[in-house]
C-alpha cells in the first residue's frame, strides 16, 4: 500500500499500471488504481502543457500571423535569426541604419527564396518593431519588441534592399555573403521552434 | 535662411517665412540663385537626411523670387550642375539628372550604394556622396559621371563631402575609430582618389561638420558642434573659418588629438555666428560686397 501510494503520486507507464494489476489485489481494486493513475497521468500531461505553452511569447500556437506579414513586401518567410553578428550601433535620435542579420528559413510563404539561410537587414534594430516606423520609413514595423538569436520571426520581406531602403547598411558579412539582402518590412515574434 | 559676409558681419533674413523652416542652401556656381529645402515648421531636420526632407526651393541668390521647385518627395538631394542648367537627384531611383527648365530626367544610372549627400564636382565629371561600400559604412566614394563607376575616397564613419574648387580633392567629415566611446568628429580632406588624406579641423569635445572651401579654395568654412549630429536637429553650432594653408589645425586642448597628430599648427580660426551646413559663394549679393 505505502509502495501504491508511492507509485500514484507521480506519472506511470501502461505497463506498470499493468504490472500493478497483476498482483494479488482484488479485480475491483485494481481497476480502480488504474483509472486513477490514467485520470492523473491526463491531468499532469495537461497540466505539463500549460505550462510549457505559458512559457511561449504569446500563448499557444502563435505563428507571427497578422494583415500586415501576409501582405506587405513580395516575400513572407518565417526563419530563425541563427546570428547577430557584433554589437548594434546606438540609435540615439542621430544616426539611422540597417543592420544585417542571418537566418536560417524554417518556411517560405509567400514569394521565392531560393536559399536556406538568407541575409535580412532590420531598420534601427534597438528600436521595438512597434515603434520603429518613421518620416523615412513609415511601413516598416512589427510585433518583435527585441532581437534575440535563436528566436524565430515570421517577416514579410523586400528584395533587393537598395530598390526598397537608401540609408547606412551594417553588413559584417559582406565578405562572406552569396545573394541579395532582404528588407525586413515587418517582423512578428512567433513561438515556433 | 540668413546670409553673411565671410567673417560674419552683415548677417540677415532672407527669406523670412515664419510658417517654414528652410534647411541647406546651396548656392548656383554663378551665385545667382540658390537651392534648398523647405520644410513644415514643426519638423525636425535631420541632420543627414535633410535631402529627403521637405520640397526642393528654387531662389534668387538674396532669397527673393522663391519658387517650389518640386512637391514635398520630390527631387531629392537637388544639387546643381557646374553651368547651373541641370540638377542631379538622388533616390531609390538612383542618380538622375534633371533639367532644369522643363523639370525632365535627361539621364539616370545605379546610386551604387550612394545613400546621402550627392554632389557634382565643378568640373562636371564626377559626384562625390556617402555610401555603403565593401560592408564599410559611411563611405565617402567618388562617381564618375559618365559611367557611374565608383571609388572609395575615405572609409569608415564619414560624411557631408564636398568637393575642392579643383575638383581634384574632396572635404569631408570623419570620426576615426579607437578614440575611445562615440569618439569626435573631425575635418577632412582627400585625394578624390582616396590618396593624399590629411586633417584640416579637429578639436576634441567639438563634433566638426558643414565643410566647404570658399570659392578660390583659400578658405574653409565649417560648424563646431559640442553634441554630434552638426546641430540641425536643435539650435545649430558656432561657425568657424580658417585658411586651408594653415591646416591641419587643432583646436583647444585636445591633448588626445595632438598627441595622434603632432606636427598640428595652432592657426587662427575666425568665430561665426551659430548655423548649420553653410554654404559659399564670391558673388556681391544684394547690397552686400
Amino acid at each position: 500500500m505505502t509502495d501504491r501510494t508511492k507509485s500514484s503520486s507521480k506519472p506511470q507507464s501502461v505497463e506498470e499500471c499493468e504490472s500493478a494489476g497483476d498482483s494479488n489485489e482484488p479485480q475491483g481494486s485494481s481497476a480502480k488504481i488504474r483509472v486513477v493513475v490514467v485520470l492523473f497521468a491526463v491531468v499532469a500531461a495537461i497540466g505539463g502543457a500549460i505550462v510549457l505553452m505559458s512559457n511561449r511569447p504569446d500563448g499557444p500556437a502563435d505563428l507571427g500571423i497578422d494583415e500586415k506579414v501576409t501582405t506587405l513586401g513580395s516575400v513572407e518567410v518565417t526563419g530563425r535569426l541563427i546570428e547577430i553578428r557584433g554589437k548594434f550601433l546606438p540609435n540615439d535620435g542621430l544616426y539611422n541604419y540597417a543592420f544585417v542579420m542571418k537566418y536560417e528559413i524554417v518556411e517560405s510563404h509567400r514569394g521565392e527564396v531560393d536559399a536556406k539561410e538568407i541575409f535580412v537587414a532590420h531598420y534601427n534594430p534597438l528600436k521595438p518593431r512597434p515603434q520603429v516606423a518613421d518620416e523615412f520609413y513609415p511601413n516598416i514595423g512589427g510585433t518583435l519588441t527585441k532581437f534575440r538569436a535563436g528566436d524565430v520571426h515570421r517577416m514579410a520581406l523586400e528584395v533587393p534592399i537598395d530598390d526598397h531602403y537608401i540609408g547606412g547598411i551594417v553588413d559584417r558579412y559582406f565578405d562572406e555573403r552569396e545573394g541579395s539582402i532582404y528588407l525586413a518590412v515587418w517582423t512578428n515574434l512567433t513561438n515556433r521552434q | 535662411m540668413f546670409l553673411m559676409r565671410p567673417d560674419g558681419s552683415q548677417l540677415r533674413n532672407i527669406t523670412n517665412t515664419p510658417a517654414w523652416s528652410e534647411a541647406a542652401p546651396r548656392f548656383s556656381p554663378n551665385g545667382k540663385k540658390m537651392l534648398y529645402r523647405r520644410l513644415k515648421k514643426e519638423q525636425t531636420i535631420s541632420h543627414d537626411r535633410w535631402g529627403f526632407q521637405g520640397q526642393l526651393m528654387l531662389a534668387d541668390a538674396d532669397g527673393t523670387k522663391a519658387v517650389e521647385f518640386g512637391k514635398t518627395g520630390e527631387f531629392t538631394w537637388g544639387a546643381w550642375s557646374p553651368d547651373g542648367r541641370q540638377i542631379s537627384c538622388l533616390s531609390l531611383r538612383g542618380v538622375e539628372v534633371v533639367d532644369l527648365k522643363t523639370k525632365r530626367v535627361i539621364r539616370k544610372f545605379p546610386r551604387q550604394g550612394v545613400f546621402q549627400q550627392l554632389f557634382w564636382a565643378p568640373n562636371g565629371k564626377w559626384f562625390c556622396g556617402t555610401a555603403n561600400v565593401g560592408g564599410e559604412k559611411w563611405t565617402i566614394v567618388r562617381m564618375d559621371a559618365s559611367t557611374g563607376k565608383v571609388n572609395v575616397v575615405s572609409k569608415f564613419q564619414n560624411c557631408t563631402p564636398d568637393w575642392f574648387p579643383d575638383s581634384e580633392r574632396v572635404i569631408f567629415s570623419n570620426r576615426p575609430a579607437d578614440q575611445g566611446g562615440h569618439g569626435w568628429t573631425q575635418l577632412w580632406m582627400a585625394g578624390a582618389t582616396g590618396k593624399k588624406r590629411g586633417l584640416v579641423y579637429g578639436e576634441d569635445g567639438r563634433h566638426i561638420y558643414g565643410g566647404a572651401l570658399s570659392p578660390d579654395g583659400k578658405y574653409v568654412l565649417f560648424t563646431r558642434s559640442a553634441k554630434d549630429g552638426g546641430g540641425s536637429e536643435r539650435g545649430g553650432a558656432p561657425g568657424g573659418l580658417m585658411r586651408l594653408s594653415d591646416a591641419p589645425i587643432i583646436g583647444g586642448s585636445s591633448k588626445a588629438l595632438r598627441k595622434e597628430h603632432p606636427n598640428t599648427k595652432d592657426g587662427p580660426v575666425l568665430p561665426l555666428p551659430v548655423c548649420w551646413e553653410p554654404h559659399w559663394t564670391y558673388a556681391a549679393i544684394g547690397d552686400a560686397k
